[in-house]
């Protein structure tokens, strides 16, 4: 099936998805392009309706025919995804690739008992007997730190808390050893406290088993520590990727700089003005001719406006989607020019204070 | 770090409970309740022992012509027109009475529910099963049951059958409605994303979630399509006589209204009872299903 294991596991190829709505094609990820290697994590932050979450479900084929078209190529293990069969796709979903939900409050069926949830993914994939069945589910559950697991597969989903509900969601997502794990948000519906404990699971789970997983969050924190890669989605697009801590140390893309700098630090003193992005996130499906951040963007210049920055790579693997990336000679160049004129190409309005404080 | 710390409680709908009934009205309805249970314990008691009872055959003339309850011994509910008692044709009526609404009820639920959810999952089904049940309801139950005794001839079967045709779309609305919003939840989705088969997700996922209202529903249409199992006997298109039922016993002693009216009262009281006692038990279960 594999090719190469030098090969990257998943290449999503120039992957546009839209969603279809009275004759009109809405798109929710415009011309996406990235790979993700075996045994990597990669992470994909973005504020809400950056198309994040699209993205993880147009990889995952969850979304419904009827209501999306997908352009381009998701190849993941050498088949495309997108072409694949009905059998086929269920043939690999859960055993080559899985995915843990946002809320696990939902995800888990109320009317079943938790032994037989984890059971089921088993044994859609494997031909083994119920008791072989019940072992491993056993297991399983120990295995993602589920105390007193057998008496546990015999309760239902609304007998756990939290916590322990995505803990059984990631065991049946990990039960058929999938190669790749898409982990949408999956701590958002959790308490801080069990966050720290599931994300630190799913990253043990991911390195013994040699997993590659895709972690979506809009939690820099969550990611900064837990992913090999980092790639940050604005408006449909991706706007910068590289390695995690390279594009958390030095970010080429001003949007990750703003975004960067909108996280509350407990190193500032207590009363201190959060920074804050101004203007509202450009609606995925609008259409805009310059740079889709550049209504946002205290160095917006007129080429901005005009023109549309490609996706650019540089040879150490970053990438960047901006014509003035940040630290180079042309973006401070600009931002004096916003400074003395007192806006930016579009409009924003840009002084000292603002530079410094945000809006 | 994040801004949005949720506590464990599961996100579901603040229903009202019973709580703002004071507690006079829940120990009345409670004792409604099993009043209820008991009564339905008697009917099926009788029904399911009526061959074995110390009683008389229910189509032999025990006496000449109808007497009152309560006037002779052993035919405490008296005797009809023919003489017959009335006690062993309530108790064997309650068979057929039961037998019906029952297997109705089941063949309507089953046959709806599946028309239902497959209608519910895939759009040329829905089309085709939404113009079928539209067809349905466009024939009234009375035209229906007529037709089918007309064309069929009277009997057990014919009466299951029509009156099972009778329940079955608004068992199927019911499903297809309920599966429509179920297939949407994210467990379902999340059975997908393990790999679960199309048929497997509508009779794991699916279906005990759709079973919950029908289920509920049930109890009540029960009790309905016990009302319509008299109607369509003192009609005459029911079981044919000597077999008695309830609806058969009333139309029988209808001849004899001014003279006799025990002979309608007493079977359509039994009747009224065991409706009742189904409604009380229906209308509990719905409550407690919406409340769960």
């Amino acid at each position: 099936m594999s090719n190469s294991n030098l090969a990257p596991l998943l290449v999503v190829d120039d992957l546009t998805t839209e969603f279809i709505s009275g004759g009109n094609a809405l798109p929710a990820v415009r011309n996406a392009s990235f790979s993700v290697d075996r045994g990597r994590t990669l992470g994909v932050v973005g504020e809400s309706g950056s198309g994040k979450s699209v993205l993880i479900r147009s990889i995952m084929r969850l979304l419904r025919a009827s209501d999306v078209r997908h352009r381009g190529r998701i190849v993941l293990d050498g088949e495309d995804l997108l072409t694949m069969s009905g059998p086929r796709l269920r043939a690999t979903w859960g055993s080559c690739m899985a995915m843990v939900f946002q809320d696990p409050m939902t995800t888990l069926h109320p009317n079943h008992r938790i032994g037989f949830q984890v059971s089921e993914a088993l044994r859609q994939h494997f031909k083994i007997s119920r008791n072989e069945a019940d072992t491993r589910t056993l297991e399983l559950l120990r295995s993602v730190g589920i105390p007193e697991p057998t008496r546990r597969m015999r309760q239902y989903p609304y007998e756990l808390s939290g916590g322990m509900r995505q803990r059984v969601v990631i065991a049946i997502a990990i039960a058929c050893d999938p190669e790749l794990l898409l982990a949408d948000e999956p701590t958002t519906a959790l308490d801080v406290t069990v966050q720290a404990q599931v994300l630190g699971l799913l990253k043990t789970h991911q390195s013994q088993r040699g997993m590659a997983m895709i972690l979506v969050s809009h939690d820099l924190a969550v990611v900064s520590s837990r992913t090999d890669d980092l790639m940050v989605m604005y408006s449909g697009q991706i706007v910068e990727y590289g390695k995690t801590a390279t594009v958390l140390n030095q970010p080429l893309m001003p949007y990750t700089a703003a975004l960067l700098r909108s996280t509350p630090s407990i190193d500032k003193p207590v009363k201190s003005d959060l920074f804050t992005i101004p203007g509202e996130p450009l609606p995925t499906e609008r259409f805009q001719t310059g740079c889709r951040f550049a209504s946002r963007c205290q160095f917006a210049s007129e080429i901005c406006i005009s023109d549309q920055p490609g996706l650019t790579e540089r040879p150490d693997g970053r990438r960047y989607r901006c014509h003035l990336p940040l630290g180079s000679v042309e973006s401070s160049e600009a931002l004096k020019v916003n400074l003395a004129r007192g806006k930016t190409a579009a409009g924003l309005p840009v002084s000292e204070y603002s530079v410094a404080k945000g809006a | 770090m994040t801004l949005t710390a949720r506590t464990d409680d599961p996100p579901i709908l603040v229903v009202p409970t019973e709580s703002t009934d004071s507690p006079r009205v829940v120990r009345r309805r409670r004792l409604g309740l099993w009043l209820a249970v008991a009564w339905l314990g008697v009917v099926a008691a009788a029904a399911l022992l009526a061959d074995f009872l110390p009683i008389a055959d229910p189509t032999a003339n025990v006496a000449v012509g109808h007497s009152a309850p309560f006037t002779s011994w052993p035919e405490v509910l008296g005797t009809d027109r023919l003489g017959r008692s009335v006690t062993a044709r309530l108790a064997h009526g309650a068979q057929i009475s039961l037998i019906v609404g029952v297997l109705a009820t089941v063949f309507g639920m089953v046959v709806g529910v599946a028309a239902g959810m497959f209608a519910a999952i895939w759009k040329p089904v829905d089309f085709f099963v939404g113009a079928l049940l539209d067809s349905l309801l466009a024939v009234p139950g009375v035209v229906l049951l007529l037709a089918l005794a007309a064309t069929m001839g009277a009997g057990v079967p014919q009466l299951v059958l029509g009156l099972a045709l009778y329940a079955l779309p608004t068992f199927a609305r019911l499903a297809r409605g309920t599966a429509r919003v179920v297939r949407h939840q994210p467990y379902v989705d999340a059975a997908r994303m393990i790999g679960t088969r199309p048929l497997r997700l509508l009779t794991r996922e699916l279906l005990p979630a759709v079973m919950r209202p029908v289920v509920a529903y049930a109890v009540v249409v029960l009790a309905s399509l016990m009302v319509a199992e008299a109607a369509v006997s003192y009609l005459g298109l029911g079981v044919p006589p000597p077999t008695p039922t309830w609806g058969g016993m009333i139309s029988d002693g209808q001849s004899s209204l001014s003279s006799a009216p025990y002979l309608v009262l007493v079977p359509a009281m039994v009747l009224f009872g065991t409706v009742l006692s189904i409604g009380v038990i229906g209308r509990w279960w719905q409550s407690k299903e919406a409340t769960a």
